[in-house]
């Protein structure tokens, strides 16, 4: 089963890649959502959660065989996704909500399996997520980067070439490497790890949030890296919650409503086609709450502590 | 400006698929297929569970030698004086470490394997692979424990020799044998591992759960003592019921050509301990739907 599109092929962009396809997404759906269930359920007494929490995995287990899941009232986060993702596109990922966004990058990052389906990548791939997957406090900055490489499954010879070239990406990040990391802040790390991604040159870039907070050197080459991505073949995946700031760097937009593949294409034809899904999107939900109003015109990249 | 090195190449394009992303599988063949293709991470795992061993301790590694032989020179000492516990044809010194080596793999699985999973919680939410893995990572500290056991036992040996000119080792065949029963008690404890560390999740009742386990099962292995003490029900029980009995009487056969086994037993003993690891990966299978979201949730 192909889902929606199975009568045709799936969907590419007009444009087309020089170098063939990077990413397939086979049929993919996800549902989550049990857990939250079960703490609105039984939430005054915590030995009873946590029974109840062990008996919904023992019958979960006996629902998943029988393919009962629907019993628990899972939340459709995507249902029957496929498209392809060509070689050389800086895909940007919109929704409202962001529970589809990040469902889906979290399955492309490979940090969650998809509920049905299947993504193909041909290429090597790294993500944003997988750095800090272990840190070792009394570790110098080299060595917690050498070791989620090696957690990551990342070629030894690329990390340690990629922590060779950190210098004419960021300066300052290549100054910290030989600092123990318990004495440098969340973002100098973020920024050393976000620093070592771009120079593992990888074909694949998966990044939650283009719009992290970076210093001006870093959020230059980064822009710089975003530019001349298609011109050498890089596939970079990004997301954001401020979606403004996708339209300029993205060749393409990948439109998710209702869990559903809305629309994939160049960015200039979705931009006018939905106008009014991109209004929708960019009005997110506690935005003004928590300070992530789109329609504000904030500093682009903020200075380093 | 980026000085990043081009070291792609247009030309160089796969046609076969770097990563597959797949939904979990519900056939436990495929399961362990796809756990031996993610055996990759399986030494960097290893590495973690090793490095947080003994971190921000004095001793350090030299905790491992302490927490491995200290016990064992104690029931030596002890029990040596107990002519029912030692062996007509074997020194009681020899007896004890080989049987701890093959216990000590045991404990130290049942101990570290249950807790793998809420070890390694923070990379369960970073990498998609079979929750399987975290486990097998786990058995690198019964490995560093068997080494250390393994030195003692060489030493034992060539002291034996020194002070009365007998070989016990047994330089025949057989010892080709004697990593099976290790790699076999291994898998058993893999599989017990599997339903406590899902549950260890949720319960934290779990953790307590396996020092208590392990204390009735070291009773019920004869490790301190031969089978032969025991009433014939008794061995027979102990023979077919607990499979790390006929395993350790089996491997101190092929160690030094001694031991109470029969093949009916380490048939029934293989057996027993590679279904319980099949019935513990299938269940880990069924349950890859729920480790994520429960660590999501921040149930730890």
């Amino acid at each position: 089963m192909m889902g929606q599109f199975a009568d045709r092929q799936l969907p590419r962009s007009a444009a087309g890649g020089p170098w063939g396809s990077a990413i397939e997404i086979v049929d993919v759906s996800k549902w989550g959502g049990a857990v939250q269930q079960l703490e609105q359920r039984f939430a005054r007494n915590e030995a009873l959660q946590l029974l109840m929490e062990l008996a919904t995995l023992m019958r979960g287990v006996k629902h998943r065989k029988k393919g009962r899941l629907g019993e628990l009232r899972l939340t459709p986060l995507l249902r029957n996704v496929s498209l392809t993702i060509e070689r050389g596109s800086v895909v940007g990922i919109v929704d409202v909500g962001g529970a589809s966004r990040t469902a889906l990058l979290r399955i492309l990052a490979n940090c969650d399996l998809p509920s049905r389906g299947a993504v193909r990548f041909f290429g090597k791939m790294a993500a944003l997520q997988h750095l800090a997957a272990v840190r070792l406090p009394y570790n110098t900055c080299r060595q917690n980067m050498e070791f989620d490489g090696r957690l990551m499954g990342w070629a030894r010879d690329d990390v340690l070439g990629a922590l060779d070239r950190l210098s004419g990406f960021s300066e300052l990040a290549s100054k910290c490497l030989d600092i123990p990391i318990r004495r440098l802040s969340v973002r100098v790390i973020g920024e050393l790890g976000f620093s070592l991604l771009c120079c593992l040159d990888y074909d694949i870039l998966v990044v939650d949030e283009i719009a992290y907070p970076r210093s001006r050197e870093v959020a230059a080459n980064w822009q710089d890296y975003l530019r001349r991505a298609p011109e050498r073949g890089k596939t970079v995946i990004v997301s954001s919650r401020q979606l403004r700031k996708l339209y300029g760097p993205c060749t393409h937009l990948l439109l998710i409503k209702d869990a559903e593949v809305l629309d994939y294409g160049a960015t200039e034809v979705i931009t006018k086609r939905h106008e009014d899904f991109l209004a929708l999107a960019e009005r997110a939900p506690f935005a003004d709450i928590v300070g992530l109003d789109s329609s504000v015109e904030d500093d682009e990249y903020g200075e380093l502590a | 400006m980026s000085s990043l090195a081009p070291n792609h190449s247009p030309l160089r394009i796969p046609m076969t698929p770097a990563l597959v992303v797949q939904a979990p599988t519900l056939n436990i063949f495929s399961y362990l297929y796809r756990t031996a293709r993610a055996a990759n991470h399986i030494p960097g795992l290893a590495r973690m569970f090793l490095t947080r061993l003994y971190r921000e301790t004095v001793l350090g590694w030299w905790w491992l030698i302490f927490r491995a032989l200290l016990p064992t020179l104690g029931i030596i000492a002890i029990f040596q004086h107990v002519p029912a516990l030692t062996p007509a044809d074997l020194p009681y010194a020899l007896h004890v470490v080989s049987g701890m080596m093959l216990w000590t793999v045991v404990s130290t699985t049942l101990l570290h394997g249950a807790r793998a999973l809420q070890a390694a919680r923070r990379l369960i939410g970073k990498l998609a692979t079979p929750k399987l893995v975290f486990l097998l990572a786990s058995g690198a500290v019964p490995v560093c424990f068997s080494l250390i056991f393994a030195a003692v036992l060489a030493g034992l040996i060539v002291f034996e020799y020194a002070a009365t000119g007998k070989v016990y080792l047994r330089l025949d065949w057989p010892l080709l044998l004697c990593p099976i029963p290790i790699l076999v008690s291994f898998l058993f404890c893999i599989g017990i591992c599997s339903f406590i560390s899902v549950a260890s999740l949720v319960a934290r009742d779990a953790r307590y759960v396996m020092p208590l386990f392990s204390q009735f099962l070291f009773y019920l292995t004869p490790v301190i003592y031969t089978l032969e003490i025991m009433p014939p029900s008794w061995r027979l029980a102990i023979s077919y019921l607990n499979p790390l009995a006929s395993l350790i009487e089996f491997f101190r056969w092929t160690l030094f050509g001694v031991g109470t086994w029969d093949v009916l037993s380490l048939i029934a003993a293989t057996g027993i301990s590679l279904g319980v690891f099949l019935l513990g990966a299938r269940f880990l299978m069924l349950c890859e739907w729920a480790v994520a979201d429960v660590i999501e949730a921040g149930r730890l």
